[in-house]
Parts: structure tokens; C-alpha cells; sequence
């Protein structure tokens, strides 16, 4: 006698009905369909109570229709791709930490002393037990050669740059395999890598940086001409020599272990070390990567000698993988303002997200980084071993003096409200509405422009539903109106975000209360300008440090003169946006005003847009002690 | 002893081999959640061509709609936490599906031209391209919500589970949950009895549920 107990009694029609769609435990389906074998009565009560469905049985009869296009090759591809690349893990990279080899030989060498280690295996210094020569000899992680294919792509690969002689690349000399330990040796090059060059003494000075960059880059060049790629161009795989000569080292090794991860085997980039150098594109797929590929990593690689560090430094690898994709490019001068204008300019070009904005070749790198020096915007400076001794004046790091951003933050909002004064033509009261705001949201005329001829209505929007305005706005000055209707229009936005809130925090205007005033104001111009254009003061009845952004609806952040600023969020929607906040105990919260303006033209017709707004947002007006009211609404002036 | 009872009861079905909880515990919203990558690897077999669909319905060419998808897929998995369900508020579609376009229209913004702010009158055209595409865009959510778009992740969450139940099992299962066959009739092709085939179409059901609660609606 078993687990009788429940077997006997006869489940009401409800426990039955979800028995019979699945609603149960496991042991309650059990006992019940042990006690229908048993029961004529309940078996008789199930068949009537089977034609029951729920919304699940309903889905599975209506719609198991295949999505249209997911046959489609690019889906496959594509699914796979995401599926094997595990980007779920956006933990730092594992450690692979290959294991040493204890001191000894390896075929016909002798190991000296270990050297250096990364992913792509532990180096040594080693002698060769007959010519008595010192060369490098580099142990590949175990993982990496375990399958037969990768074995013989590693031996493709090794005769490819057996096959390279240039002095600006490290010159591979043998490869081998000894109890299935396989190894790589290369040419010796005492002296030290650029990574490590920089973590100790920072910077580099601008000639010898471009110096440096420039000997790699003719490397590269000779490499590229002989049709290899090498998919992992970073500071520490560039050699500076005791000759002061730069070296580019690891060719081709990247590939041998790219394909070890496309096979799924390991996570993506932890053989390869860091996303730090690694172009978007060979990101999502090793293979893509070409010449172009190379021209980005040695643009990071350059940017990391001016600054210190990688254009796109951030906790994770896997922020770092997504800042390489939507992040805007960086500007070394933003960091030093030594480098010199054309030099920035060519470093983003090279860093730029498409491969077909970046210069077209290695060569073209070549030229441009020797027009630099023959234009006298770098000093020559091909002598590069007093970087070694380490008696290298230390490079100090200065932000350009005049930058738009900073000087914006510093100003007093005396200057705005002045400058708007002067710069606005017939909307001063427009803006006057807009300092007693909150409480003014009728309409706000300004009753002496000629020119002037429009309609303002305030307008809060909440996350999510500011695109409608934006697009409402943009059709009202390009399509469904008469162009002519309407020559300027303006948008204003207001963001407060809490700054300990994953959303704010990244415009650094630390706006305390009280004396918080400050609103900035981001418009679509007449010309479509995102521009800073005025100020306006709101008073916030609660106490709290808040942050002034603008976060577009479609997850863009714009800084207050207009630049997209940080990364581009596009999970912010609104669904995203409902996670609840207790908002008794936080501090500020997000609050958004969007107030658009429009100047000029004729007729506007009617043009509104509908708002939605959740409780939250409800809540969240209220808390700064507004009210809250959605719509935009354009009528026509009398 | 239980075990051999409850068998012999639903005598052929084989209890034993169905499912694997082991590895599978939780839904798999919370599995992917917790960053497992097996639950990464199914939402994304899952997910992945309902969103690539998305973006070729909006036009997209299969490359794009490829990147695009990718790009979806990068976004989520940053912030997998920042998706809560909340019943008949919000749903992981519906998620997905702002994620989708928002990801298609900074696509597009990144093909028209530079995502920085620029000025003049091509600036005029681009905002106004946007606009466009925003509006397709909302047009083709409506769509989206009006036919069960949930079909195609249903399916192959089928094809998935299918292995883990034996054939008898998942024939009952199908002919009276899918096919909406009276469970007599089924169990009379299949020899066996009509508890056994109700108890099959219930377990994968369960299956299902614990797999998909709180990615698909599943009750009203």
C-alpha cells in the first residue's frame, strides 16, 4: 500500500480541470490520473471537462505558425551566432591563465625564464639547445589546439608567417609540438611591449607615439599585402626592441583561435584577452574581420598611447562590447589637448564604428601619419630606446581650455537667461511662461512678434511616449504641413533623473537643492540643430541632488549642447521604465518636461498628439509638485 | 515503489524520462535571468526569429534584419534584470518589442547619416526619414499586437521540448491539446488508456507553463 491517501477521494471539477490543461504539480498529476484509472465517475467528469481550453490551449490551436522569414539564412546565421556567443555573461572575461610549464625543454629548446603570459599562451625565453641562439617560445593554451581541424589551422597558419620577413614584424622561426604541447618561436626581442611601456610611465609623448603607431603600421602594411590579417592589434602585442625598434608580434594567432571559439568551445574574447582593441564588427563575428579590423585595433592602440588607456575603458567586457558599437567616438584632444587637430581627426577615422568610414588601407595610415610629421604637426622621431630607460619626461594629461561642454557647465544661469534674451527672437515670453512653470500650461502667446506667429502649449511627457512628440513635431516641419507653414520650431526637454537610478547619473551637473534652477533646453532648430538655446527655472519642492539630461525616446542621451552623449539605451521603453520605485524613500525621481515651440509660417492646422501616463509618472509629477497633463497641441493663431 | 506503482498505472507512458528538471529548473525568464547559458541559448532559438521577423516585416533587408536582431540580443542581455513581468501589465514581447524598435530606428538613424546632431537642410530630410520610419514603425506594432505573434516561439518551444517526452507521450499530448481530439478516440489509436492520455497531454502542458511563465501571457 502506497501513496494511496488521495487516490480514493475524487478531485473537485476545478482541481480536475487543471489536471486536465496542466495546472498541477507533477505528484498531483499523478494521484489523479492513478485515481481515474480507478474512478468511472471522475474519468466520465474529466471527458466532459476536457473540451475546456485556456489561453494556452487556445494559442497552441490557433497560431503554431512558423514566423515568415525564420527560414531565411540571415536568421539562422544570425540566431546561431547570438546563441553560441553567450553574451549573457557580462562578467569580466574568465581567466584563462595558461598553465606554465615548469622550466625545461620543449623539443630543442631550453625555457629560461617565463616572460609573459595572456591568452594566447605563456611566452619564455628560451635557447635553442644546439645553435645556442635565445629566441621566444610561446605555449599555446592546451584548449586551443585539442581538435584536429584547429590542429591543422595552426600549422596553415604557422607556415603562412614562417613565410614573413619584415623588420617591423616579430619573425616566427620554428613551431612544434612536444607531449602535445604546442609552441610558436619567435625572434627574441628584449626590450619590453607598449602596454606594459605605458602602465609605467604613462602617456607617451606625442612623436614617439606616432612613432610607434606609425613602425607597427608598416609592419602591418607588408603583413596585409601578403594576405594576412592580424585580428588582434594591441599595445601589448607591439614590441619596442632595445634597437628602438617597434615590432609587431602574435600574427596570425588570432585566427588560429578565433576559430577554437567559433566553435563554441570557450566564451568569446577570453582567449582573445579584451574587447578593449577589438573592431564591432569582428566582435559579432571573427570571421569578417580584414584589414579593417587591424586599422581599428591600431587606432585604439593609438589612443591608448596618448591617453593612458582604451578609447571605450569600462567595468565589464561586455560595456566595453557594446561602447565599441553605439558609443560615440572619443577624441584624444577631449583627454590632451597636445594632439594635434589632424591627428585626432585621423584617429576617429579610424575608429570609426562602420569599416567604411576608416581610412581604406593600412598604407593610407602609413601616408597620413607621415603628412602629419612632413606638415611639422609631429616631430620626427624614429629613435624610440631613451622611451625605454624610462627617463621619458612624464606626459601630463590637459583637457582642451575651451571646450563647449564644459564651458556650458560653468557659466551662471545669469549668462543663459541673458544670452537667451538676446538670441530669441520674440520668444521671451514664452520663456517668462516657462520660469512660473509649473502651473502654466495654457496657452503662451507671445503678443508682439510679427515674425513670430505660433502657438506653444507646455508639454510633459514621460518616458516612452516622447516620440510621439518628436514625430509630430518633425512632421509638423517637413511633411504633413506646408513646409512653408512653419520655419522654425523648437523642442525643450526637461529630464530630472535620479542620479542613483540605472538611468541618470551621466551628465555631471550636480544641480542641489535649493537653488536648484537650472533647466537646459534642447531644441530642433530651424535648421535642426540640437543646440542649447535657453534656460528657464523651475522650482523643485524637494530636496535631493538631481541631474539634468535628456534622454530621447529612443534611448539616445543628449547632452546639453546636443551631443549624444554615453551609450545608446534602447531598452529604455517603457515597459522597461516600470519597474517600480518606492517613491516615499527615494530622492528624485524621473520627471520630464518636453516643451516645444514653433516660430513662423502661416496656418498651422490643429496638430496634437495623445500622452500616456502611467501611475508612476502620475506620482512622479507630483512629487516635484506639478501637475501633469499630456498633449501637444498646435492651433492656429488668430 | 511509488515510482513502479504510478507506472503500471499509466502503464507504456514513461514517467521516468520526461523532462529534465535537473538542468532546467525554474522558468526560463528566471533561469536567463540568473544568467544561465542554456536559458541564453534556448530564448535566443526562441526569441530570435520572432524579432528578426519584426525587422523584415519593417522592411529591413535580411542582413540588416540580422544586425538588427544581434543588436537586440546584445541590449537584452545587459540588463536581463530590467525586465520584470508584471501580469496583464506588461509582457516580454511587448519588451522585446520596444527593444526591437528602438534598436531599428537607431539603425536607421545610424544609415541616414551620422547619429550626432548636425545641422541643414539634409539634417531636415533625415529627422523627417525618421519620422517615417517611426511611423511604419508604429503601424507595424499594431500589427504585431493584433495576429498572435507568440505562434512561432510556441512552436519551437514544441520542437525543443518534444525530445524530452517519448513518442506516446507526445502524440497524446499533441492529438488532444493541439488537435483538440476527444482523449477517448486518441486513446483507442494508441492503445492505451484514456487517463494515460489525459496524464500525457498534462504533463507537457505543465512542461509549458513552468517553462514560458512570465514570458508568455498564459492566462487571462
Amino acid at each position: 500500500m502506497m501513496v494511496t491517501t488521495k487516490t480514493d477521494t475524487c478531485p473537485d471539477p476545478e482541481v480536475l480541470t487543471g489536471f486536465l490543461l496542466g495546472k498541477l504539480s507533477t505528484v498531483e498529476l499523478e494521484t489523479i490520473a492513478r485515481h481515474l484509472g480507478t474512478c468511472s465517475r471522475c474519468t466520465q467528469k474529466a471527458q466532459s471537462l476536457e473540451t475546456r481550453t485556456d489561453v494556452l490551449v487556445d494559442t497552441l490551436r490557433q497560431a503554431l505558425v512558423e514566423d515568415s522569414y525564420a527560414e531565411e539564412l540571415a536568421c539562422r546565421e544570425g540566431s546561431k551566432a547570438v546563441a553560441g556567443r553567450q553574451f549573457s555573461m557580462p562578467s569580466p572575461l574568465p581567466d584563462v591563465s595558461p598553465t606554465s610549464k615548469p622550466l625545461g625543454r620543449l623539443g630543442t629548446y631550453e625555457l629560461l625564464e617565463e616572460i609573459g603570459r595572456g591568452g594566447t599562451g605563456v611566452v619564455y625565453r628560451a635557447r635553442h639547445t644546439r645553435l645556442k641562439t635565445i629566441v621566444a617560445v610561446k605555449v599555446l593554451p592546451a584548449e586551443a589546439l585539442m581538435r584536429p581541424d584547429t590542429l591543422a589551422r595552426f600549422d596553415r597558419e604557422m607556415a603562412a608567417i614562417g613565410g614573413l620577413d619584415h623588420l617591423h614584424i616579430v619573425r616566427a622561426t620554428d613551431a612544434g609540438e612536444d607531449d602535445g604541447q604546442h609552441f610558436l618561436v619567435m625572434e627574441y626581442v628584449e626590450g619590453g611591449d607598449l602596454a606594459a611601456l605605458v602602465a609605467r610611465q604613462g602617456p607617451l609623448p606625442i612623436a614617439e607615439a606616432t612613432s610607434c603607431i606609425l613602425q607597427a603600421a608598416r609592419g602591418l602594411v607588408y603583413a596585409h599585402a601578403q594576405g594576412m590579417i592580424h585580428r588582434d592589434v594591441k599595445p601589448s602585442n607591439l614590441l619596442l626592441g632595445a634597437d628602438g625598434i617597434v615590432k609587431v608580434s602574435d600574427l596570425g594567432l588570432a585566427r588560429v583561435l578565433l576559430a577554437v571559439e567559433d566553435d563554441g568551445s570557450t566564451h568569446t574574447g577570453s582567449l582573445m584577452g579584451t574587447f578593449d582593441y577589438m573592431a564591432p564588427e569582428q566582435a559579432l563575428n571573427a570571421k569578417e574581420a580584414d584589414e579593417q579590423a587591424d586599422i581599428y585595433g591600431l587606432g585604439c592602440t593609438l589612443y591608448y598611447l596618448l591617453t593612458g588607456s582604451p578609447p571605450y575603458a569600462s567595468k565589464s567586457a561586455f560595456e566595453t562590447l557594446i561602447a565599441h558599437r553605439e558609443q560615440s567616438v572619443p577624441s584624444a584632444r577631449q583627454v590632451r589637448n597636445e594632439v594635434p587637430r589632424p591627428m585626432d581627426r585621423l584617429l576617429q577615422r579610424m575608429l570609426a564604428k562602420a569599416p567604411g568610414n576608416r581610412p581604406p588601407s593600412m598604407e593610407q595610415i602609413v601616408q597620413e601619419l607621415e603628412g602629419l610629421r612632413s606638415k611639422g604637426l609631429v616631430e620626427e622621431k624614429d629613435d624610440l630606446t631613451p622611451l625605454l630607460s624610462d627617463t621619458v619626461r612624464q606626459v601630463e594629461l590637459k583637457p582642451p581650455r575651451r571646450s563647449r561642454s564644459r564651458l556650458s557647465r560653468r557659466r551662471p544661469i545669469s549668462f543663459w537667461v541673458a544670452a537667451i534674451g538676446g538670441a530669441i527672437f520674440g520668444t521671451l515670453l514664452v520663456i517668462a511662461g516657462f520660469l512660473i512653470w509649473p502651473g502654466s500650461d495654457q496657452q503662451l502667446l507671445p503678443p508682439s512678434s510679427s515674425a513670430a506667429r505660433f502657438d506653444v502649449r507646455l508639454v510633459q511627457a514621460a518616458d516612452g511616449v516622447r516620440i510621439r512628440y518628436i514625430s509630430e513635431a518633425v512632421k509638423l516641419l517637413n511633411g504633413d504641413l506646408p513646409s512653408e507653414s512653419v520655419t522654425s520650431g523648437r523642442f525643450r526637454f526637461l529630464d530630472f533623473i535620479d542620479p542613483m537610478s540605472s538611468s541618470g547619473g551621466f551628465f555631471d551637473r550636480d544641480l542641489a537643492f535649493p537653488g536648484f534652477e537650472v533647466v537646459g533646453n534642447i531644441g530642433v532648430e530651424d535648421s535642426n540643430h540640437f543646440a542649447l538655446k535657453a534656460v528657464a527655472t523651475v522650482s523643485v519642492p524637494r530636496p535631493g541632488v538631481w541631474t539634468f539630461c535628456v534622454v530621447s525616446d529612443d534611448g539616445f542621451r543628449l547632452s546639453i549642447d546636443g551631443k549624444i552623449v554615453g551609450e545608446h539605451d534602447p531598452t529604455r521603453t517603457q515597459a522597461a521604465t516600470l519597474v517600480p520605485i518606492d517613491l516615499d524613500k527615494a530622492g528624485p525621481h524621473l520627471v520630464e518636461l518636453i516643451y516645444f515651440e514653433a516660430t513662423g509660417g502661416a496656418d498651422f492646422e490643429l496638430c496634437a498628439a495623445e500622452g500616456r501616463y502611467d501611475d508612476f509618472d502620475a506620482q512622479a509629477f507630483q512629487l516635484v509638485g506639478s501637475s501633469y497633463e499630456t498633449g501637444l497641441t498646435l492651433e492656429r493663431p488668430e | 515503489m511509488v515510482r513502479a506503482v504510478v507506472n503500471s498505472s499509466v502503464e507504456n507512458l514513461n514517467i521516468g524520462k520526461q523532462g529534465d528538471p535537473g538542468s532546467t529548473s525554474g522558468t526560463l525568464i528566471r533561469r536567463w535571468q540568473g544568467q544561465e547559458s542554456e536559458a541564453w541559448e534556448r530564448l535566443t532559438y526562441l526569441y530570435f526569429p520572432l524579432i528578426y521577423d519584426w525587422c523584415r516585416r519593417k522592411g529591413l533587408a535580411p542582413e540588416d534584419s540580422r544586425d538588427v536582431s544581434q543588436n537586440v540580443f546584445m541590449s537584452i542581455a545587459k540588463c536581463t534584470m530590467r525586465f520584470q513581468h508584471r501580469e496583464g501589465v506588461n509582457s516580454f514581447r511587448g519588451w522585446l518589442w520596444g527593444v526591437t524598435n528602438n534598436h531599428v530606428k537607431y539603425y536607421l538613424r545610424q544609415q541616414v547619416g551620422q547619429p550626432q546632431a548636425t545641422g541643414g537642410s539634409s539634417a531636415v530630410r533625415r529627422l523627417a526619414d525618421i519620422a517615417k520610419v517611426s511611423e511604419t514603425i508604429d503601424d507595424a506594432a499594431e500589427q504585431a499586437d493584433a495576429r498572435n505573434c507568440e505562434g512561432g516561439v510556441l512552436k519551437r518551444a514544441l520542437e525543443l521540448m518534444r525530445k524530452d517526452f517519448e513518442e506516446p507521450t507526445w502524440r497524446a499530448f499533441w492529438n488532444t491539446a493541439v488537435e483538440g481530439r476527444p482523449a477517448a478516440d486518441v486513446a483507442a489509436d494508441l492503445k492505451i488508456s484514456t487517463n494515460a492520455v489525459y496524464l500525457a497531454k498534462s504533463r507537457v502542458l505543465r512542461r509549458l507553463r513552468e517553462e514560458f511563465e512570465g514570458l508568455i501571457e498564459l492566462s487571462t
